[in-house]
């Protein structure tokens, strides 16, 4: 797939502080990117950039293959950006709110009311047509945002921070809306530091510290540039003996690194062997006529994904 | 025929429309308007009573209708001085504190189109207050003296008076990240581009020695727009009403001009040329346009980061796309 956002050594100086420091990117047409980061580590100075509002100290940023240096208002046309922080008028009606933004984005007049009817419906809030913006809930109120981006029906969202603010309901139904998005053809690039909610989400993530991208691509395929092996969950039956029993098989096999007992019964076994090591192992077990009931690779885990990048780097300044 | 609209200011009717929609809809602007009219209209009835205690002849009708319209003139000028800053200098800086300048400034309406229509959406609502007072100006013409024309000029005066203070109160509110600081620099802004050019020529008339006819360049007066209106009250006044402060008399004698045969008959000029009345004001609009142009250039150029003119110094150079050889 083609990159439709491409940030080249992308560099932010606010005097002494470096706050995006030689930033590459690419995100992938269709796809849903997580920026994965502490707080500072450059993820709003980044999506500001792409989005045209703050410029460079160095490097360029392309959306759609337009750069955000030589042509921001083409770019502008072509994104969607939702800050973390972001107020809304006051005396102003959803529907004008909606309105308001299509005008600024010439939307002819014959095309507005539909189109405002259309956001909100899918936005799932066409009754709150004629409330006022500043009397809705948080939550409504970042639909309403989100809405807003949309109305010229761009091809790139750029979502700081989305779901800050919101309650667990909220987080699933914007999550839902995200998926809808992404499904309607849209590339959303989406900023969090809630890991977890990225994890559910996103289709490729890159993880940004200091400034800089640590690790960019697929979680899995992240996990299997950092890791050495994997790591591989098994459940047995029977009882304690049996399950001791099953732990030295496992442990005297080639390639597996550990073999620990876990409370819940479950094996944890460290593995350094590849795909074919793996059906090897669980072939071994079989033979061994072991009475295992679940052999699974452990799911990725983007939060101990991010803390191992992260410790990487800092062992890497420190050496 | 159509009209066509400069790109540069598409959108601008989208801010215009919600900023007046937002602003009409609370009970404040009416709140505001009956005020100001009962106020105004106060003042009036208590100017007219006093007037007019004892009967009127036809010629002290005229004065009392004259007064009464350089007054409702006046004190309007000054409270388009005072209006426009204030309802602009908080117009951008406050979309900043509220987090909604985002929202605007990725959309693709240019910066020019933003600061127009900010200042377009406050002059509509001075419209308003000013319109609401013309029937007030207009009880001078119960009395007689004062022309349609007259009033014309007047309020071209105040318009052009509005959109410069306006247009400096929005530069002021680009410039400045917060609302309070960019309030009070657009007061001080208007206060010194409205009074300073006066006071300066005073200072400076004040610092030429007694007996010299040199005065300071009366061209610094056509700022100040009590000035201006004063000139067009002038035109209204008749009798030698003069708006620019009269020339210096000197006691040096001056040659008598070329081609006078009696020098008696026709006595040297002392000082400079008096001002025609009806000749400063339209300097004044002309100044006042001019600084709305300056200041709304400046405006747009400061809105954002991102949308500063090309000119501007201290652009970084852009880092060079590969060539089709590779190079």
């Amino acid at each position: 797939m083609t990159a439709i956002v491409r940030a080249t050594g992308l560099v932010k100086r606010y005097d002494t502080t470096v706050a995006v420091a030689g930033l590459d990117l690419e995100v992938a047409e269709g796809e849903i990117f997580g920026l994965v980061g502490p707080n500072g580590a450059g993820k709003t100075t980044t999506l500001r950039i792409l989005a045209t509002l703050l410029a460079p100290t160095a490097g360029d940023a392309e959306i759609a293959g337009i750069s955000v240096r030589r042509n921001p208002n083409a770019v502008r046309r072509v994104l969607g950006f939702m800050p973390d922080v972001f107020g809304v008028y006051d005396d102003m009606k959803v529907w004008e709110y909606l309105d308001f933004f299509a005008r600024c984005y010439g939307i002819a007049p014959a095309r507005r009311q539909q189109m405002i009817a259309d956001l909100l419906d899918l936005v799932d809030r066409g009754d709150r047509r004629d409330s006022y913006v500043q009397g809705v809930s948080r939550g409504m109120q970042q639909r309403l945002c989100l809405a807003h981006t949309l109305v010229h029906d761009p091809q790139v969202l750029l979502l700081d921070e989305p779901a800050s603010g919101l309650d667990p309901r909220a987080r699933v139904e914007l999550r839902e809306l995200l998926r809808e998005l992404r499904s309607l053809g849209k590339t959303i690039v989406i900023s969090s530091h809630i890991l977890p909610e990225l994890e559910e989400l996103c289709t490729s993530v890159a993880i940004v510290d200091r400034g800089q991208v640590l690790a960019q691509g697929r979680v899995a395929d992240i996990e299997r540039r950092l890791r050495v092996g994997a790591v591989l969950r098994v459940r047995v039956l029977g009882d304690q003996p049996a399950r001791e029993a099953a732990r030295a098989h496992f442990a005297a096999e080639p390639d597996v690194a550990s073999a620990t007992l876990l409370e819940d019964a479950t094996i944890e076994i460290g593995f350094r062997g590849d795909d074919a090591g793996t059906a090897r192992l669980l072939a071994s077990a079989i033979r061994a006529d072991l009475p295992i009931v679940s052999f699974a690779r452990a799911a990725s885990d983007l939060e101990e994904l991010f803390l191992q990048v992260t410790a990487r780097e800092a062992a890497g300044r420190v050496a | 025929m159509t009209v066509r609209r400069p790109p540069e200011l598409a959108g601008a009717s989208a801010i215009w429309i919600r900023e007046i929609r937002s602003r009409m809809r609370g009970k404040r602007a009416f709140v505001f308007l009956t005020f100001y009219l009962t106020v105004f209209a106060g003042l009036l009835w208590i100017g007219l009573r006093s007037a007019t205690e004892a009967p009127l002849s036809a010629l002290q009708a005229v004065s009392v209708g004259r007064d009464i319209y350089a007054a409702v003139v006046l004190i309007e000028t000054l409270v388009v001085l005072i209006l426009a800053p204030a309802y602009t200098a908080a117009s951008i800086s406050q979309e900043r504190e509220k987090g909604t300048f985002d929202l605007l400034a990725v959309t693709p309406i240019s910066s020019l189109a933003i600061v127009v229509g900010k200042l377009v959406s406050a002059l509509l609502f001075l419209a308003v207050v000013v319109g609401a007072s013309i029937p007030l100006a207009s009880v001078a013409f119960l009395f007689g003296g004062v022309g349609l024309d007259d009033i014309v000029r007047s309020y071209i005066v105040i318009v052009a008076v509005g959109i410069g203070a306006g247009a400096v109160g929005v530069a002021c509110s680009a410039v400045f990240r917060r609302s309070q600081p960019a309030t009070v620099a657009a007061f001080i802004a208007v206060a010194l581009i409205a009074g300073g050019s006066s006071v300066m020529w005073f200072s400076l008339e004040a610092r030429v020695p007694e007996g010299n006819t040199a005065a300071p360049p009366e061209a610094l007066l056509y700022l100040d727009p009590f000035v201006g209106q004063a000139d067009v009250l002038c035109l209204v006044m008749g009798n030698g009403c003069r708006a620019t402060p009269a020339p210096r008399a000197t006691d040096i004698p001056r040659p008598a001009p070329v081609g006078v045969a009696n020098p008696d008959a026709a006595p040297p000029p002392s000082g400079p040329a008096p001002t025609e009345p009806g000749s400063v004001w339209p300097w004044t609009v002309l100044a006042w346009v001019v600084v709305a142009v300056v200041a709304m250039l400046v405006a747009a150029d400061s809105v954002s980061p991102t949308r500063r003119f090309a000119w501007r110094p201290g652009r970084i150079a852009l880092p060079r796309r590969p060539s089709a050889s590779g190079e």
